[in-house]
Parts: structure tokens; C-alpha cells; sequence
């Protein structure tokens, strides 16, 4: 008797596993190109070329541009403390850093509103003291995608951080480095390809933010009527804009997924 | 500078209470089993483990002493590490390695350039710690250390990374390096030859406690504890070898098997090795001499015969109790002495 040889890390697929499989494959990727066919090609660049298109396409850039520097900026420090501080109410304070992670978009906007409206418990003050309104305007768009993306910048830093050799920490401790140094020049570039998994992950989350958004900001063009509102604005009135915009939003999709394939796909970089 | 340590710690169930000291110019070697502490001894002295008890003082600076309330951080210590596995910044070219140093402190960048060509490395100074090889490596994570000017250099089994042929030579040329460094070193190995051949003094580690400690020769040639008896047990002689001959620092002379070793050599020879003849003996045995006993210790079931004579440098032979019997050996006695020289091991230093 023969044995059948294979490649040792191919294991023999269950029978029953392969039909499910390919219904899953088939589930996710029928309407991508279901988008990719009734996206009207010819008139692409006439219905990305709308005022209104145009609006949105800039406000979404410059918003999640911003709101991914501020997960960066504050996700980072916090991310840190996570993961080399030792104080009580530790695990509680992860929870709730990670709850906009589980959290429907819809609810962030309203505990943003309940916060930061104009009778809420920060924006009252900050309306009668300095008379700033955040709803409804475009720092509220930054504000509520920063709330959504962050928490994926906090887990990935907070993992490298654990994960990585602190040896060299020492390493560079002993060599007469204080501490913002440590961090600045060892650690930092250390989780470097961490740290843009992660503000790559964190733009990707706010460029495609939603709910939050409509809800704490609402959906007023050249304000606040980011790409992802303008295709639901569009659907209403011309779905071939709608297309076209999401398709946009899909090609920047399957850019960010590219360029961070050594992770996602589980490939090697 | 000196170091006077009294290192006290529990962490996570083990206990480490040991003195360790090392005076200006001295390297010292703390030699141990796996777990023995010695690594935990090191990074306390470095700083990267606060004591719970004791003291340290380096030069006359207590920089660690939890009684008082006393702790310098590592980066105010002055203290140069050499990793383990050296732990070369992966991001950085080794110029930006060594330049780490002087950089943090503000202090001079000149002695960059100066141990980058001490330790022959300003050929790599472009390249990444990936493109090195291991005995690179290990020069560079030395260069890198020396740039700070420590007051005190710590080596954590600097030779565990490298494989064995680039070991000997590397062993050879640290020793080299070591005896130019005005200050302290300390040495951790599990490596008896590592001690044997780079260390003035040892100290030998079990379970958290020094066990025995003195110059090296004497460690070797009288271990107290069985672990280091099993390890060691070995006399050691230092000497300058050419054309097969090694002439012993101490007197005497040895015919080795290896005849192309030349210069500086530390010498192990093993008291097993060593025949006890009433008569001139006739056979193969390069090195035979007519000497006298000069100690009788029994060790175990083994008798260590203690020789000296004006042909041989002071060695130690191990014999059955029933040979010391036969022969009639006792302190003063005169026998025969014969020594292979395939028996003999010599290493560069």
C-alpha cells in the first residue's frame, strides 16, 4: 500500500466544510461585483465631478484625516498606559475604551449628543463659556468619527506594545536614555508597522463612518454630508450617483486592505 | 571604577541574597547553572531590578538602596551592558548603535569614532545588526556600551549567542579588549571556559547564593560545591605557547598537541589526566617529571594530589585512594609524573 503524500501543512478538508465555504466566499464577494456591473462607467466622471460629490469627497478626506491624527495623537499615550501601567479599574478602563468597537454607530451619536449637545454635560458649558457647538458642524463629524475609529488604533498599539522585546527598552535605559527618548526612538519605531496598521485601520473606520455621524452631526452638504451620507442622500434621487460614490469608497476600501495585506490576509508582508 | 553590591531581591518566588564586588580593572565572573540568579544579579546592578533589601555602590555612589529610600535610575548609572543576545537597535546602522549612547547624555561623540575602530567595526558602521554576523555583533553591542564611558561594564553571557568555532576567537580577543578597560567588569556565564579564560576572579552561584568565590586559578583547581566540581576540577595555567610548547607563567613548561597556537594561552589541564608513577615511567606521555607532593585532599572517591617541581608548573593530580596506598604518597614525598599532551587543552586569550 502506497501513502498518499501531500505538503505537510495541508490538512484534508471536511466534506462538509468545502460547499459552506464556497457559499460563504460566494455571499461576500456576489455584491462587490454586483456593484462593480451596475456602476455606470461611461458617466463616472460626470457624477463624481458634482458639486455635491466633489463636497463630500473633500470633507471626508480632510475628516478622516483629522480624526485618524487625533486617534494617533491621543490613542497612542493611552494605548501606553494600557499596556505599562498597573492601576485599579485597569480592565474596566479597556472595557469602555473598546465599547465604540461593539457599540451601534447609531447609539455613539446619541451618547455623543448627550455629552457634547448644547444642554449636554460638557457642551452646556462649552456653549455658555465659549459659546462652541459642536453638533451639526464639522468639528462634530471629526468628533464622532475619532469616537468610532480610535478604539482600533488603542487595541493594535496596546498589542505591539505588549508583545514587543522591552529588552531593548532596558537596553537603551542603560545606555543613558530617558524615558521620552525610550519611547521616542526605540519604541515608537519598534511598533512602527503597528502603529500604521493601525492609524490605517483607524482612517479606514472613519472614513467610513455613518451613523455617528448623521446622528451627532447630521447630513448637510459642504458641512457636515461626508462620502458615505452623500451615497444615502444620493440613493433618493440619482442611484447612479450612489454607485459611482461608493465605488469610490470601495476602491479606498480595497487600497487600505492592500496595503496592509501582511496582516489582514495572513501573508507575510 | 569599583563596584560593592549586596544584592537583595524576591521576585516572583526567587530569592537572590548574594555580595558580589569588583574592584577597578578587574573582570569578575559570576558562573552559575541556569537559575541560579545571575542574570537577576545583573540587571540589579544595572538598575533594571530594584533591590528589596542591601545596597549597591558603584565607585562611592550608593545607587541602590531600598533601606534609605535610595535608587538611581539605570540611564544615571554609568553602567555599560552588553545584552545577552545584544539587543542591537534592528532599526538603526551600527554607527546609530554606538552614537545611541553618547547621544542620550550630551556627552562626547568622539569616542564613537574611537571604539568603532578599537573593536575594527568603522567597515560596518552603514550596515543594519541583520547584516552582521554573531562575532560582529557582539563588538558592536561591546563598542556600544564602551561609548557611554561607563564607570562599570556588565556582560550577560556574551558568548551564549555565537557559535562554537567564532567562540574560541571571540573568547581570545574580549580578554584583549577587557584587560584595556580602566574600570570593573562583570561577567555572567554558565560557560566554566568562559570564566576560566576571561575572569581574574570567580564567583560561583547556586540558588541565589554566592557559594564559593576567589581567583580564578584557585576556583578551578579547588571547587568546594559538587555542581562546580562537576564543572570544574580543572588547573589552570596561564603562559605564551609556541611550536607545541607552552612556558607557564608560574615555571615549568608543557608540550601541547596543538603546535600552530602561539602567544598568550590559558592552559586546562584535567587532574584525571594526570598519571602517579614510583619509577621513571616509559611510554607515550610527552610530559614526564620527577616531582613532590605537596597537598593530599580526598574528594569524593577521588584523592586530588597536589605536585610541584622545578620542571612543571603547580598542578593537581586526581588519583584512586588505592594508587595513593600503593605508592605511598603523603606531603613531601617524591613520585613520577606523566601528562599527555592530547590531554591538554589550550585556548587562546
Amino acid at each position: 500500500m502506497s501513502l498518499r503524500t501531500r505538503p505537510v501543512h495541508q490538512q484534508r478538508t471536511p466534506r462538509v466544510l468545502l460547499p459552506l465555504a464556497l457559499i460563504a466566499f460566494a455571499f461576500l464577494a456576489i455584491p462587490l461585483i454586483g456593484l462593480l456591473i451596475a456602476a455606470p462607467w461611461g458617466q463616472m466622471s460626470e457624477l463624481l465631478t458634482t458639486p455635491t460629490a466633489l463636497e463630500a469627497l473633500r470633507l471626508s478626506i480632510v475628516t478622516s484625516l483629522l480624526a485618524a491624527a487625533i486617534a494617533v495623537l491621543l490613542g497612542v499615550p493611552l494605548a501606553w498606559v494600557l499596556a505599562r501601567r498597573e492601576f485599579p479599574g485597569r480592565t474596566l478602563v479597556r472595557g469602555l475604551v473598546l465599547i465604540p468597537l461593539v457599540l451601534p454607530p447609531v447609539v455613539g451619536g446619541v451618547t455623543l449628543l448627550a455629552a457634547f449637545g448644547r444642554r449636554g454635560l460638557v457642551g452646556q458649558y462649552l456653549y455658555d463659556w465659549f459659546g462652541i457647538q459642536l453638533p451639526f458642524s464639522t468639528a462634530g463629524v471629526v468628533m464622532a468619527e475619532a469616537f468610532v475609529a480610535m478604539p482600533f488604533l488603542v487595541i493594535t498599539v496596546e498589542g505591539a506594545l505588549r508583545t514587543m522585546d522591552r529588552r531593548f527598552e532596558d537596553a537603551a535605559r542603560t545606555l543613558g536614555a530617558r524615558p521620552s527618548r525610550v519611547f521616542l526612538r526605540v519604541t515608537a519605531p519598534l511598533i512602527g508597522p503597528s502603529l500604521i496598521a493601525g492609524a490605517v485601520l483607524a482612517w479606514a473606520r472613519a472614513l467610513g463612518e455613518f451613523g455617528a455621524t448623521i446622528t451627532f452631526a447630521g447630513n448637510f452638504p459642504g458641512v457636515t454630508q461626508t462620502l458615505p451620507l452623500a451615497v444615502y442622500s444620493a440613493l433618493e434621487v440619482s442611484r447612479d450617483e450612489a454607485i459611482a460614490l461608493s465605488v469610490v469608497l470601495l476602491a479606498v476600501s480595497f487600497t487600505v486592505l492592500v496595503s496592509l495585506r501582511g496582516r489582514m490576509l495572513g501573508g507575510r508582508g | 571604577m569599583s563596584v560593592t553590591a549586596h544584592l537583595v531581591t524576591g521576585v516572583e518566588g526567587f530569592d537572590l541574597d548574594a555580595e558580589i564586588t569588583c574592584a577597578p580593572g578587574e573582570t569578575v565572573a559570576l558562573l552559575g547553572p541556569n537559575g541560579a540568579g545571575k542574570s537577576t544579579a545583573l540587571r540589579a546592578i544595572a538598575g533594571l531590578q530594584p533591590l528589596t533589601g542591601g545596597s549597591i555602590r558603584i565607585g562611592d555612589d550608593v545607587v541602590d538602596e531600598p533601606g534609605r529610600r535610595i535608587f538611581v535610575p539605570p540611564e544615571n548609572r554609568r553602567v555599560g551592558v552588553v545584552f545577552q543576545d545584544y539587543l542591537l537597535f534592528p532599526h538603526m546602522t551600527v554607527r546609530q548603535n554606538v552614537a545611541f549612547g553618547p547621544r542620550s547624555t550630551g556627552s562626547d561623540e568622539n569616542l564613537v569614532t574611537h571604539w568603532l575602530e578599537a573593536l575594527s567595526i568603522t567597515d560596518l558602521a552603514d550596515r543594519r545588526p541583520a547584516q552582521l554576523s554573531g562575532g560582529q555583533a557582539q563588538r558592536v553591542a561591546l563598542a556600544r556600551a564602551l561609548a557611554t564611558d561607563p564607570h562599570l561594564l556588565l556582560m550577560d553571557e556574551p558568548l551564549a549567542a555565537l557559535d562554537a568555532a567564532t567562540r574560541m576567537e571571540v573568547r581570545g580577543r574580549l580578554r584583549h579588549h577587557l584587560a584595556e578597560y580602566e574600570h570593573g567588569t562583570v561577567i555572567v556565564t554558565h560557560d566554566p571556559l568562559d570564566a576560566l579564560v576571561l575572569a581574574d576572579r570567580i564567583i560561583v552561584m547556586e540558588d541565589g547564593r554566592v557559594t564559593q568565590e576567589g581567583p580564578t586559578a584557585e576556583v578551578a583547581s579547588r571547587p568546594r560545591t559538587d555542581y562546580l566540581a562537576a564543572l570544574l576540577g580543572v588547573t589552570l595555567i596561564r603562559g605564551s605557547a609556541r611550536e607545541g610548547v607552552v612556558t607557564c607563567s608560574d615555571g615549568g613548561e608543557l608540550v601541547v598537541s596543538d603546535t600552530h597556537v602561539a602567544g598568550d594561552v590559558v592552559v586546562l589541564v584535567r587532574p584525571q589526566a594526570i598519571s602517579l608513577h614510583r619509577e621513571p615511567p616509559e611510554g607515550s606521555a610527552r610530559n614526564v617529571w620527577q616531582t613532590s607532593v605537596t597537598s593530599v585532599d580526598i574528594h569524593g572517591d577521588q584523592v586530588r594530589v597536589g605536585l610541584t617541581g622545578p620542571a612543571h608548573p603547580p598542578l593537581v593530580a586526581a588519583v584512586t585512594p588505592a594508587a595513593v596506598a600503593e605508592l605511598g604518597i603523603a606531603p613531601g614525598s617524591a613520585v613520577w609524573a606523566s601528562l599527555k599532551a592530547t590531554d591538554i587543552s589550550v585556548h587562546p586569550a
